[in-house]
């Protein structure tokens, strides 16, 4: 019956914010770095650790896991304290979900440049970053419904339900599409082979977007936009059924990625629906925002808070448009693997989850620490720059990306291919990707303004004391009686048995499924890689060549001209992990094998220009200089043996000996051609999986 | 304040730049007047900015600049909460919580915006002994926990202060939410099971995939089945047992078919065959259609539930040798009851006291107040407008004369309230249905058995009533919608099927035509001292609390401009029925009416010049003689002012060719001055409540159809067996509770308005019903031909559905406000 | 393609979490009132002050006051 007093935990907040403004940076320098490698591929200065392929992912996991995830936290303690009356349930468990994610970061930055990967678009940690990832995880979302339990009001407000359900599907997510079977340390080969392996990590991929960078987002929306425009949510009600027809639909949204690809046609048709019928909870949830500022629009002259929300949820819904759009069949044939889609999704992330995140940090800094903001003009010239800077980088993207498509699919009156030299493609865009880079320069010197804002307001400042409030406690004392009201009265039982519970369900179900005889039609000639294919296998995995090359050839008249046979699923069933690639910044290699000699494998890998004059790729001399590690190949080909790849004992016990004999072969051959003392260099075991890519169909 | 720390919000300084503008009031913005010193419009608005103050609660006015909107329209009249301390009060409206707390729920006036509600929500924290508590600012709802010893009347007392007036409402007016949950649920079984369709859709048909949606389909079916789409079920099986058609019958049969069918090519492994995402989008429509229209209610109700919301008055009974507040319902008969200025007498009774004045407005529909005198009858509902006065209860509350009377006009109101639209589409929908479906059946089965099931099945997903069922519930609640913000609160949906057939209009004449209120017409002077003789008038009249006297003071104050004193006024005494006399400044002033002059005259002639002069004062007036020992003082026409704008309000009804009928308790010469004055077609004078009924009902059966607008107890049962009962907010409880229709205030250009607003939602429905008919029509046909299968027809089905909401939209813009 | 009696299963599972949270908050009467909440988000913590002190004399006047 009293009120009771207590201060929230205003340190956290500024700790996540201090790390979202950081890493920010960070990750949009990546990103400007590997922008600046495709216009100018010296760029990676010949080192290994900064080539595109490695930095690659170093640049989607910092901006997506480093930026929008600390941003996200940041948001969600400030907000969920609020909006629950209560301080978080542990403040240890806030510290270690703070140093923990913080770690998980630095590790990721530390391994990925070193090649670690397991090739998988948002998921390439390794096996123990995924464990910590894990626990982490799970520590934020005991101390989340902690909070929750403990909570002073009883309706939860919106805002705390799509914090929920991020944070509920994010583990599942993660869970599943990081079942994989560890080789060493460093090293581990997913579960799922082929068009498994493809559908799991699209439906996580696709998901990643959704519930990482949309629900937690329009969760933040809900909070800041309202408190930002000084008004309430345009309608509160229109806001609960936003979140429950996202929640029904979202998750089935991911084969819209693999159009065209390997998978069934009705497969493939039912994800394009479903991304379709997505538009309308999207732009629900859109219009709520935008409207919540009606009657104030003057206030957007002055406020750049509030430029910066507004612009975030009109990309929001731009973006939200445009994909339903983009998994359209037809218009998905010119835009896969091309720009096109980085424009997409750099509307996303820079305008969406970036302006979001930068009109969030402008609000909370003053009120975290006690001061009004050093600038208000340079947070506003921070506004111009960041959204010219998306605009020109979104621009030339799209220039680019539907100049390469037509180019792609152009044919001449005879039914020739008008540019059936890849590489006449990729001059045609560079100018683009010039203008990319200045805009990524852009956006980024405007977070560097901010920074100097933000330190500028700071400076002198002693952190305030945590916030002090009062609110009467609750209970729930409205159900008696009744079966379930233990289980009711205690959410973060409910949640905790229901997701056990999922797991529980899931976990059965996997036991049958690795056991399950794949359904993929099967090639008889289809067979396992051998040992030392597998090793270059690794390479190709460790150096990113999916980041820019698609192993994945669509069953179209151009792409058939360009590269031989499509692919068929059949193909895959031995792929742990799939290499299909997202993006084609040089051609496919899916039907590379026998195509050319070995030397010219070995030429082009030691320097591409010599072979190909416009080439943009980075020389990859190293692997000319670099001895095979044939350690731990037993081992390789064990775990593939272990997830269904049937090698036969003598294949397995005599793994080495195997990979060693079909490397001198090839060292051999390349001797004849003038090279010698290749058989122990990493580039025989790449030349020797390039060259059995897409071969065995044709035995 | 000069610290460089920031400012919880830019608006602060707004908040600042107000109370430095000196025209306005600190507390709640209005404009002041030149001549104030003070910055406060009154003490109200200081001690709230006060109380405000001292607690630091300054983030009100944060809030309040940011809504923009303040509470400006508070009542200063403070009313007695005495009842909220009573046991009575903790028995009737509380629940023991703990053995120490108790649970309640109040109605608040005057929520605005987020200020209010924050400051409300803080008012409450400040208050000893208040436990959990939650605001409901849609339905101005404040539901909490109370310590035993918790000071309720003192907390009620400061809420009204600050201008949100509490209120208690009735019993029985919360409609319960399970629509919500079934409607969620279903519509993510709906879509789940589409899902699992889809792949049906996009080419696939065999193998061991389309086994495990198909089967997965299924599981998702059963609990639709069960649980979602139960209430058909359950209505079309009462219909059954009572032998009658109803709309839910066609939607049972299909359903059981279309799973009965559904399920045996599961069994046979025909899985592009199945109907199970029809089956699921059939129910979520239906459903969405019935939750749109109980929503649309449930707004409704909440409105009229806020005009219901009220306090229950205590009475103060002579019990164990002192004044004890009892409530009504627990007087007995034979006990004493104390009622002071203002009260409503709860039970029936005689006076104990020696005089009294009463309104019996509301009982009767007098529009003048009665004098009582010892032993006479004092009935339930009038109001006493004297000093205090005791009486006995002669009656418990429950047998008091008005109790009878309601439970009648409560029977009244059930009987009229059925759902007929869809019974009447159900009698020709279910056997069109049926024989469109075993046409299909008949016509294929030579082609073969299987493509005549398919077929019939087929006839039987589209003719689903979905678009049916929501072309009314969808144009009934935009129009409940518009009603809402125009005013009008449509209790009853069954206004929209009965106010087109209304052909005559009933009014109460006292409080609906005219204001209710008596209003000096026309004076006649016969003495030099007219300023000092006003303000004798004025005091006499305030001393027996006559309602004359204020328009006296008022309408005197006025015309003289001089404020006159009176220096002693002594042996005032009342005469029931005649007036009131008494001696100012040592002489004898009479005030009263005509017809009682010769207990007050001393000469029969200055009866006879006052009758006389006042024959040339309109008919039907009231008139008030007043003597200055014993001869002629003053003459005044008394009259209950028409309102500005009934005249054109009631000319506009004329137009739509409607009968207009006055039925009031008044005068019948009052009466027939409003049917003369206005256009009216009839009047009808001396009506007691059953003669207003008997009236209606009489007529009923010639076959008139009534609309009923009255404001009193007098009206009740002609406003519960109208066909369309129509109140306003400020009427008796009585009245509120059997109308249909209530009305924001009593402004009868409403009226029109409805009317429009009905022939509105009627051209909607009309137009959705239409299309839909149109749509069945079509689909049937193609069907029958067998072009469409039911695949196809699961995707026309919520098309058609969405076109219907879409005309409805489309039909109201076009129909302007 | 096997993936699939995972995954679909997994989706449906999580689409019944989600229907159970749903039931949770209905049960919890979270979809009542869908008004207040939006208006509640935007009060700000002022510091508590003696809020518990009652000034008796400024309700006297509140009680007695006229306009």
């Amino acid at each position: 019956m009293t009120v009771e007093r207590f201060r929230y935990d205003d340190d956290i907040v500024r700790k996540f914010v201090w790390a979202t403004v950081i890493w920010g940076m960070v990750g949009m320098l990546v990103g400007v770095i590997i922008a600046l490698q495709l216009a100018y591929w010296k760029a990676n200065l010949g080192i290994p650790y900064l080539t595109f392929g490695r930095l690659r992912p170093l640049h989607t996991n910092a901006v997506i896991f480093a930026f929008a995830g600390n941003s996200i936290f940041a948001g969600m303690y400030y907000a969920s304290q609020r909006l629950l009356k209560a301080r978080m349930y542990s403040d240890v468990l806030s510290r270690i979900h703070f140093w923990g994610w913080q770690l998980i970061i630095v590790s990721a930055a530390i391994t990925l440049p070193l090649g670690m990967t397991t090739s998988k678009e948002y998921a390439e940690l390794e096996w123990p970053i995924d464990l910590a990832i894990t626990l982490v995880w799970v520590i934020m979302a005991i101390n989340y419904f902690g909070t929750i339990m403990k909570r002073r009001e009883r309706h939860l407000y919106v805002a705390i339900w799509f914090f929920i359900a991020s944070i509920v599907t994010v583990a599942v997510l993660h869970i599943f599409n990081s079942l994989e079977l560890p080789v060493s340390m460093t090293k581990s080969y997913s579960v799922y082979a082929g068009v498994q392996d493809a559908l799991v990590q699209w439906w996580y991929g696709h998901n990643a977007v959704a519930f990482f960078l949309t629900t937690p987002f329009l969760g933040l929306m809900y909070y800041f936009m309202p408190k930002a425009a000084n008004g309430p949510i345009y309608s509160y009600r229109l806001s609960i059924i936003h979140f429950w027809s996202l929640i029904f639909l979202y998750i089935w949204a991911g084969p819209h990625h693999l159009l065209y690809t390997s998978l069934p046609d009705w497969a493939q048709t039912m994800g394009m629906l479903f991304s379709l019928m997505l538009i309308a909870p999207s732009w629900g949830g859109m219009i709520n925002g935008l409207l919540t500022l009606r009657g104030g629009w003057h206030k957007l002259r002055e406020d750049p808070i509030l430029k910066f929300m507004v612009v975030a949820i009109t990309f929001y819904g731009m973006s939200t448009f445009e994909g339903p759009m983009l998994s359209i069949k037809s218009l998905n044939k010119l835009s896969h693997y091309t720009d096109w889609i980085i424009s997409h999704v750099h509307g996303g992330a820079l305008g969406w989850n970036g302006f979001l995140t930068y009109g969030m940090i402008y609000w909370l800094i003053p009120r975290l620490y006690g001061r009004e903001l050093y600038s208000k003009k340079l947070a506003t010239a921070h506004f111009w720059m960041g959204l010219l800077g998306i605009l020109i980088y979104m621009l030339a993207m799209y220039i680019s990306g539907l100049t390469q498509g037509l180019m792609w699919l152009d044919f001449d009156k005879d039914g020739y291919l008008v540019y059936p030299n890849f590489v006449e493609t990729v001059a045609a865009i560079i100018p683009f990707y010039w203008i990319r880079f200045l805009g990524g320069l852009l956006y980024l010197s405007g977070a560097l303004v901010m920074f100097y804002n933000v330190m500028k307001t700071i400076s002198g400042v002693k952190a305030p004391a945590d916030t002090e409030a009062e609110a009467t406690p609750f209970r729930p004392t409205e159900l008696k009686g009744a079966f379930h009201y233990r289980l009711e009265a205690k959410p973060v039982l409910f949640t905790v048995l229901t997701t056990v519970a999922i797991l529980i369900g899931g976990i059965v179900e996997t036991i049958p499924m690795i056991a399950i005889e794949s359904n993929v039609p099967s090639i008889a000639s289809v067979k396992p890689y051998t040992p030392l294919e597998l090793v270059g296998r690794d390479i190709y995995i460790r150096e990113g060549c999916n980041n820019c090359h698609s192993q994945m050839i669509r069953p179209l008249r151009a792409e058939t001209e360009r590269y031989g046979e499509y692919s068929k699923s059949g193909e895959f069933v031995y792929d742990h992990p799939f290499l299909w690639g997202s993006k084609r910044t040089g051609p496919d290699l899916h039907r590379i094998g026998g195509k050319y000699p070995n030397l010219w494998h070995l030429r082009h890998m030691e320097d591409p220009r010599a072979i190909v004059n416009d080439s943009i790729m980075p020389a990859y001399d190293w692997l000319l200089r670099d001895k095979t590690n044939l350690r731990d190949v037993k081992a390789k080909v064990r775990a593939m043996s272990r997830l269904g790849v049937p090698y036969d004992k003598e294949t397995i016990e005599n793994a080495k000996a195997l990979a060693e004999a079909q490397a001198r072969e090839i060292g051999q051959n390349l001797a004849e051609s003038g090279v010698a003392d290749m058989d122990d260099k990493e580039i025989t075991a790449l030349i020797a999986y390039l060259q059995r890519l897409g071969t065995d169909i044709k035995k | 304040m000069n610290q460089p720390a920031l400012s919880p919000t830019p608006s602060l300084t707004e908040t600042l730049r107000v109370e430095d503008d000196s025209s306005v009031c600190k507390h709640c913005g209005s404009v002041l007047g030149a001549e104030q010193d003070s910055p406060f419009c009154c003490a109200g608005c200081e001690t709230v900015f006060h109380l405000i103050e001292a607690r630091g609660w300054q983030e009100f006015y944060r809030l309040r600049d940011q809504a923009g909107t303040m509470n400006q329209d508070r009542d200063l009249d403070i009313p007695s909460y005495a009842y909220l301390n009573s046991e009575a009060y903790r028995e009737q409206f509380c629940q023991e919580r703990t053995q120490q707390t108790y649970g309640t729920v109040w109605y608040l006036d005057g929520l605005h915006c987020a200020a209010c509600v924050w400051l409300v929500e803080k008012m409450m924290r400040a208050h000893e002994g208040i436990g959990v508590m939650d605001l409901n600012f849609g339905e101005s709802r404040l539901s909490f926990e109370f310590d035993r010893e918790s000071d309720l009347q003192k907390l009620a007392e400061q809420l009204a202060a600050a201008g949100y007036r509490v209120g208690l409402r009735p019993h029985g007016s919360e409609l319960p939410n399970e629509g919500l949950l079934r409607l969620g649920i279903c519509g993510a079984l709906a879509g789940n099971i589409m899902l699992m369709s889809l792949p049906f859709y996009t080419g696939l048909s065999q193998g061991p995939y389309a086994a495990m949606f198909a089967w997965m389909a299924f599981a998702l079916v059963l609990p639709l089945m069960g649980y979602g789409a139960r209430p058909f079920f359950a209505k079309a099986w009462v219909g059954l047992k009572s032998g009658g058609v109803n709309l839910d019958m066609p939607i049972a049969i299909g359903l059981t078919s279309a799973f009965v069918l559904s399920t045996v090519q599961l069994v046979l492994g025909n899985y592009h065959e199945l109907y199970f995402d029809s089956m699921g989008m059939l129910v979520f429509f239906l459903l969405t259609g019935r939750y749109v229209q109980r929503m649309g209610v449930r707004k409704a109700m909440s409105e009229t539930a806020k005009l219901l919301a009220g306090m229950p008055q205590l009475a103060e009974v002579w019990r164990n040798g002192r004044w004890m507040p009892v409530s009504a319902d627990q007087i007995l008969v034979g006990e004493t009851l104390r009622m002071r200025a203002g009260d409503v007498v709860p039970l029936d009774g005689i006076l104990t006291s020696e005089t009294a004045v009463l309104n019996l407005h509301v009982v009767t529909g007098e529009s003048h107040p009665v004098y009582l005198k010892r032993e006479d009858k004092v009935l339930a509902g009038s109001v006493n407008m004297g000093g205090t006065m005791r009486m006995k209860a002669s009656q418990t509350v429950e047998d008091s004369r008005f109790a009878r009377f309601q439970t009648l006009a409560d029977s009244l109101t059930r009987q009229k309230n059925r759902d007929q639209v869809f019974e009447r589409a159900a009698r020709w929908f279910l056997p069109a249905a049926l024989s469109a479906a075993l046409l299909g059946l008949f016509l294929w089965w030579p082609v073969s058995p299987g493509q005549a099931f398919s077929t019939a099945l087929t006839v039987l997903i589209v003719v689903c009533p979905c678009a049916l069922a929501l072309a009314v519930p969808t144009a009934r609640s935009l129009a409940l919608g518009r009603a809402s913000r125009a005013g009008i609160w449509i209790k009853s949906l069954r206004v929209f099927e009965t106010l087109p057939t209304v052909d005559t209009v009933v009014f109460d004449k006292t409080g609906v035509l005219t204001e209710g209120k008596p209003n000096i017409v026309e004076e006649k002077w016969f003495t030099d001292r007219p300023h000092w003789l006003s303000a004798a008038i004025c005091e006499l009249e305030s001393s027996v609390h006559h309602p004359l006297a204020g328009m006296f003071r008022e309408r005197l104050e006025v015309a003289k401009g001089l404020r006159q004193t009176i220096d002693h006024i002594e042996a005032v005494e009342v005469r029931p029925g005649i007036g009131v006399r008494g001696e100012v400044d040592g002489v004898r002033v009479s005030v009263g009416s005509l017809a009682g002059l010769d207990g007050f005259a001393s000469e029969p002639q200055v009866q006879d010049f006052m009758t006389r002069e006042a024959a040339s004062f309109p008919a039907g007036v009231g008139i008030v003689a007043v003597l200055i020992d014993g001869r002629p003082g003053a003459l005044f026409a008394v009259e209950d002012r028409v309102g500005d704008e009934v005249d054109g309000s009631l000319s506009a009804l004329k137009r739509r060719r409607l009968d207009l009928t006055v039925l009031s308790g008044d005068r019948p010469e009052a009466v027939q001055k409003v049917v003369d004055d206005l256009p009216l077609d009839r009047g009808l004078g001396g009506q007691m409540p059953e003669d207003k009924l008997r009236y209606v009902v009489a007529r009923q059966s010639e076959r008139n159809r009534f609309l009923m607008m009255g404001d009193g107890l007098n009206d009740m049962g002609a406003i519960a067996a109208a066909e369309v009962g129509v109140t306003y907010g400020g009427a008796t409880d009585a009245a509120l509770k059997f109308a249909d229709v209530v009305l924001r205030t009593r402004d009868l250009s409403r009226i029109d308005y409805l009317f429009d607003l009905v022939e509105t939602t009627g051209k909607a429905a009309r137009r959705g019903l239409a299309l839909s008919l149109g749509y069945n029509l079509i689909a049937v046909s193609l069907s029958l031909a067998g072009l469409i299968g039911p695949l196809t027809a699961a995707i026309l089905m919520p098309l058609s559905s969405l076109s219907v909401v879409g005309i409805s939209a489309w039909t109201f813009r076009e129909g302007g406000s | 393609m096997g993936i699939l009696w995972i995954l679909v299963p997994l989706a449906l599972l999580l689409s019944a979490s989600a229907g159970g949270a749903y039931w949770w908050a209905w049960r919890n009467r979270q979809f009542e009132d869908m008004e207040t909440p939006a208006l509640r988000v935007l009060f700000e913590d002022a510091k508590p002050g003696n809020s518990l002190l009652v000034d008796e004399e400024k309700h006297e006047r509140m009680r007695n006051h006229d306009c």
